[in-house]
Order: structure tokens, then C-alpha cells, then sequence
């Protein structure tokens, strides 16, 4: 278990977060189904739109992996997705959101 | 402006995405219908006319871009604004959206200030308090509009406004800074097609017609007004 990550978010945005998290836990699932089936294509939509609502939720580190597994499925550089893949999963893990 | 009971039609093929712009644009007031694919926002828009278009680029099967061009082909809903709103933000894509008619292009990720800023302007500059069509042998137009006067002498006005005039077109003018200095002014006349400042905003030059001696007076008070101000 690493260092928590603390994130502030809205608090008008509180009752949307667990949704939110939720479906990051299964963009990880969809993300591991792919690699097993070598489906880079669906791992480049998985990341862009990752890099486009993480950020807008205030997880702006989240969206930055996304951005980069993104790039990375459009250079098919799997060793590069397996990183960010990994790191989105040790994001998630240590996780700790604080509304304001 | 207020944005209360204004209709947003947002089409994205995020769910997450779309749930969070749904929560800001309700926390202003606004109601918002969501479509994550072109086909099922013109299935919409069929029943139901919105003030405001907010579109993704990256779409399924058929992309933003085209929902644009086949919004502009049909007359009824042409005038729509749209906000983009894309992770797609490189400069040609913003340049093509521009030229195709956009109102706005918002980066993803959103700052929630920015895209309530941009509909706040979008909107502000569509803003018609009123209008009034009569039979189609005779039609008037009755429209209510904030608009800017960028110049005036006796012969000539350059107004700013939501108004795009297309071609050269007699109207006839209500303005409070017209009735503050006593300028009687019959009507004024478009001339040639208004210039585009911005999407939604256009620059339009118009004769004065039927300006009396002493209206034409007033004017020049006007200007000089102006001028000292701005010295």
C-alpha cells in the first residue's frame, strides 16, 4: 500500500463520486480485458476518456495517466499502457477524497 | 443573463462526462436533455428545440463534426448555438469547428467557471427578449436585442448586436440612447451583409434615413460626448 493520495473535491459534486470511482474500477477491468485480447483500440477510448473526466471532476492526476494511455494505445506501445495501468490502479487504491 | 429554464442539449459518449456538466448546468437552472450519439440528439431535437447545443467531437459512428454540418443544413434548427467540448483541442480542430459554425470550443477536462462563462456569453449574444411574426404576404419582425453602437455621424450608425443581417433591409429603431439624446430617427437601413466579430456576434452598418436638422444636431452632441469621455 503506498502513499495516500488526497484529493479535494466539490462538495456539490459528493453524491456523484462513489458512481464516479466506480466505473474507474471497471475502466481497470475493461483495460485488462483488452491487453488480454490485444485490443489497443478500445484501451486508446478508455484513456481519452479518462484524460477528459478525470479532470473535470477536480482528479487531475487520474486524467494525466489517462492522457498517457491514450498516447501510448496510439503508438501501441503496450509496455507504456501496462505502466499507466498500474499506476491507475495504485491511484485508485490509495485514494483518499476530502470535499470542500 | 439568467440561464433558469434555458434547454441544454448535451451529446457525448461519456456517461461520466455527461453527468457532471448535467450537474453544473442544473445547478444553474437549466434543464438538459443527454444524447451519447448523433442519431439519438436529432431524434431529440425532432420534439424538442434546445437553446444550446453542447457537443463532443469524438463521437461514435458519426462524429461532432459531422453533426454540425447536418445541424447547418436544416433551416429549423440551424441557429442553435453549440459549445464544443472535446479533449481533441489541437488548433485545426478548433479552427474547423469555428468555420463550420461553433459558437465556442471548450478543452476537456472542464473548469466548471469557463463553461458557464461560455454558455453565459453564447446565450447572452443570441438573446432576443421578443419577436413577432405577422402573415407571410407581409412579415414583420419585432425584435428586442441589446446591441452596441460603435459609431454614429449624421448619414451613418454601426451598431454591434445577435442580429446577422444578410442583405440590405429597412428596419425601424427603438434605442434609449436615441431617446436620452433626442434623436428622431425614422428608420435605418442595413447596408450589404453584417460583418462577423464572433460566432453570434456581428458588426452591421445602416444609413440613417429621415434625420431632421435638429436630430442630426444631437448627434454630433452625442459624438462629442463620446469623444470626451474616451479622452
Amino acid at each position: 500500500m503506498g502513499e495516500k493520495n488526497r484529493v479535494t473535491i466539490d462538495k456539490d459534486l459528493k453524491d456523484l463520486i462513489p458512481r464516479y470511482l466506480e466505473n474507474r474500477n471497471k475502466d481497470i477491468i475493461k483495460i485488462k480485458e483488452a491487453l488480454a485480447q490485444n485490443d489497443i483500440k478500445k484501451i486508446g477510448v478508455v484513456g481519452h476518456q479518462l484524460a477528459g473526466n478525470a479532470g473535470s471532476y477536480g482528479f487531475d492526476q487520474l486524467g494525466n495517466i489517462g492522457k498517457r494511455m491514450e498516447n501510448a494505445a496510439n503508438a501501441q506501445n503496450i509496455e507504456e499502457i501496462t505502466k499507466c495501468l498500474q499506476e491507475i490502479e495504485s491511484y485508485m487504491q490509495n485514494l483518499e477524497v476530502i470535499f470542500e | 443573463m439568467s440561464l433558469r429554464d434555458k434547454i441544454c442539449l448535451l451529446i457525448d459518449d461519456d456517461d461520466d462526462f455527461r453527468m457532471i456538466v448535467r450537474r453544473i448546468l442544473e445547478n444553474l437552472g437549466m434543464s438538459v436533455k443527454e444524447a451519447s450519439t448523433v442519431h439519438i440528439a436529432f431524434k431529440i431535437i425532432e420534439n424538442w428545440i434546445p437553446h444550446l447545443i453542447i457537443l463532443d467531437l469524438n463521437l461514435d459512428k458519426v462524429d461532432g463534426f459531422t453533426f454540425i454540418e447536418q445541424k447547418n443544413a436544416n433551416p429549423k434548427i440551424a441557429n442553435i448555438p453549440i459549445v464544443v467540448c472535446s479533449a481533441h483541442s489541437l488548433k485545426k480542430n478548433v479552427l474547423k469547428v469555428t468555420q463550420l459554425g461553433a459558437s465556442g470550443f471548450i478543452a476537456k477536462p472542464i473548469k466548471q467557471s469557463l463553461l458557464i462563462q461560455k454558455i453565459r456569453q453564447v446565450l447572452r449574444s443570441k438573446e432576443v427578449e421578443s419577436y413577432i411574426f405577422r402573415d407571410s404576404d407581409n412579415t414583420v419582425i419585432n425584435i428586442k436585442t441589446k446591441s452596441d453602437l460603435v459609431k454614429i455621424n449624421e448619414n451613418f450608425c454601426v451598431l454591434t448586436s445577435g442580429v446577422k443581417f444578410n442583405e440590405p433591409i429597412k428596419i425601424q429603431i427603438e434605442s434609449n440612447l436615441f431617446k436620452k439624446f433626442d434623436i428622431n430617427c425614422n428608420a435605418i437601413e442595413s447596408i450589404g451583409p453584417s460583418r462577423i466579430l464572433n460566432p453570434g456576434e456581428y458588426e452591421t452598418t445602416f444609413t440613417m434615413l429621415g434625420i431632421s436638422d435638429k436630430s442630426a444636431q444631437n448627434i454630433r452632441t452625442l459624438r462629442n460626448n463620446w469623444i470626451n469621455n474616451e479622452g
